[in-house]
């Protein structure tokens, strides 16, 4: 049975990416375009991982990344967030938010694969 | 798409994009010069007021230094140059997340294919159900020996048959020799009757009864004989069947055996082609599945040249956002009359909160930015 991943982006090209990535190595993937619609998409399903942008329309990502904290599902569900921005306060800000890692774009597939791995068993 | 190993991407994303894609890119180049030359302008601006060639920013510029409708055609320009870099932007985005669709979807296809090969070569699609060549081969190989072997036990059979016909001829032979003792038995009788018929004639009246006896004795002996003849003959009838028989089943077991030695060396010689065959398929599957192992790293480089779409569209949206906060400035001046002078800094310093990327912070400062950024490392916490 195939572990799903939930992937929350406004960029359609950049949920392709990441999907290819993720599909590619034996995950489903789901997939949401800010922080608002991945909460009405959420609720429900078994998500393993949720790979979060951080700069998105509607509700940006730490504020997604604290709301699907307070949901009893997904307290303990690792999120990693996945974002052009590289600044120290902003990483701060996911960390206290309850992200488990941090990446910037352009990302690796094989390095954010590992982070994958080392977040959920495949 | 197959890049070569360590190959051009450039060539490789050139056979990637099609001309409509590339065309997309141009106007993105285009937008990019625009909005660049927008950010010059506002630069040039900014370093005019911090350098004091003009004197301040807060009292605005000289009025011999100032292009008399420049409000005019900030109102009517910088709306078109909003408009631009968003439909580039969209559009380029639109064409990206294609792209990566049709990307996706040819990845899909190539994992599948390789899957498909080595299944077909190796069987290793053991989940299906499905035997692969040389899994199939050396099955068949081991049911063709099955029925080769039931052959060449078949023809041990009729061997087997065929001695026993030989002692069957070898009794015909007995046969026709107890035939001839008894006409000889016969003969010996006919003799004896025949001096016993003397002997009687002989005692005259007394002999009469006895004559009666010798007569009977010869007509029997005549039957034996007779009887001898006919055995005889039926032995050496059946003799000649089974001899006939004999010769038939002979031909018989020599074509059965040539047949076998023949379709063993006709299926060794179909399994070796197939052997061959499927060598070849098995190191074919190889070859295909090296050339995904290169493809894979070609992907893996792809797909992060595509997530630069991602950068350059934030980048065009933090542009196309600060142009339309600049047109509507204009347009309260030109409107309503609130012409209040424009906080440089203040302006500068809400730009640099919208940035999310460090080339636009560089650029920001005056630092030329032309390398992409490398992929990042990550952080755990």
């Amino acid at each position: 049975m195939a572990k799903t991943i939930m992937v929350v982006d406004d960029s359609a090209s950049l949920r392709q990416v990441v999907g290819i990535a993720l599909k590619g190595a034996g995950f489903d993937v789901l997939e949401a375009c800010d922080g608002r619609d991945a909460l009405s998409k959420i609720t429900g399903q078994k998500i393993h991982l949720i790979i979060s942008d951080v700069n998105m329309p509607n509700m940006d990502g730490i504020s997604f990344v604290k709301e699907v904290k307070k949901m009893a599902s997904y307290k303990f569900t690792p999120i990693i967030m996945l974002t052009t921005e590289s600044q120290e306060a902003k990483k701060q800000e996911g960390q206290a938010a309850g992200a488990k890692a941090w990446v910037v774009k352009p990302f690796q597939p094989a390095q954010m694969l590992a982070a994958v791995s080392k977040l959920i068993m495949p | 798409m197959m890049f070569s190993a360590g190959g051009d991407m450039a060539r490789g994303m050139a056979a990637v994009f099609s001309a409509t894609e590339l065309a997309l890119l141009g106007m993105l180049l285009f937008s990019c010069g625009v909005a660049a030359g927008w950010l010059a302008y506002r630069f040039r601006v900014s370093r005019r007021s911090a350098t004091g060639v003009v004197p301040t920013a807060a009292t605005g510029f000289q009025e011999g230094h100032r292009i008399p409708n420049l409000d005019d055609v900030c109102a009517s320009v910088l709306p078109i140059w909003g408009k631009q870099i968003e439909a580039g932007r969209a559009q380029t985005e639109d064409a990206v997340t294609a792209l990566a669709v049709r990307f996706s979807g040819l990845v899909e296809k190539l994992g599948d294919a390789v899957s498909a090969s080595q299944s077909a070569a190796t069987g290793s699609d053991a989940a299906h159900g499905q035997d692969g060549v040389v899994e199939l081969l050396e099955t068949s190989q081991r049911d063709l020996g099955r029925i080769i072997e039931s052959l060449r036990e078949s023809t041990l059979g009729k061997q087997a048959l065929m001695r026993e016909i030989d002692r069957l001829a070898l009794f015909t032979g007995e046969l026709k020799k107890m035939a001839a003792e008894v006409g000889s038995i016969a003969m010996q009788t006919n003799l004896l009757a025949l001096n016993a018929a003397i002997e009687a004639a002989r005692a005259g009246e007394a002999g009469r009864g006895f004559a009666v006896v010798a007569d009977e004795v010869r007509r029997l002996s005549s039957l034996s004989a007779e009887t001898g003849k006919r055995i005889s003959q039926g032995a050496e009838e059946i003799g000649a069947a089974i001899a006939s028989t004999v010769a038939a089943s002979e031909q018989s077991v020599t074509r059965d055996a040539q047949s076998v030695t023949q379709s063993e060396a006709v299926i060794g010689q179909v399994i070796e082609r197939f052997h061959g065959a499927a060598s070849r398929l098995a190191d074919s599957s190889s070859i295909l599945n090296q050339a995904s192992l290169g493809i894979r790293d070609e992907i893996s480089d792809v797909l992060v040249s595509l997530q630069f779409q991602d950068r350059v569209s934030q980048i065009l949206a933090h542009i196309r956002d600060d142009i339309v906060k600049f047109e509507t400035q204009v347009n309260a001046c030109l409107s309503d009359g609130q012409c209040a002078p424009i906080d440089m800094d203040a302006w500068l310093d809400d730009m640099e909160k919208t940035y999310t990327t460090t080339e636009q912070r560089a650029m920001h400062h005056g630092t030329n930015v032309t390398q992409l950024a490398a992929p990042a490392e990550i952080t755990f916490f």
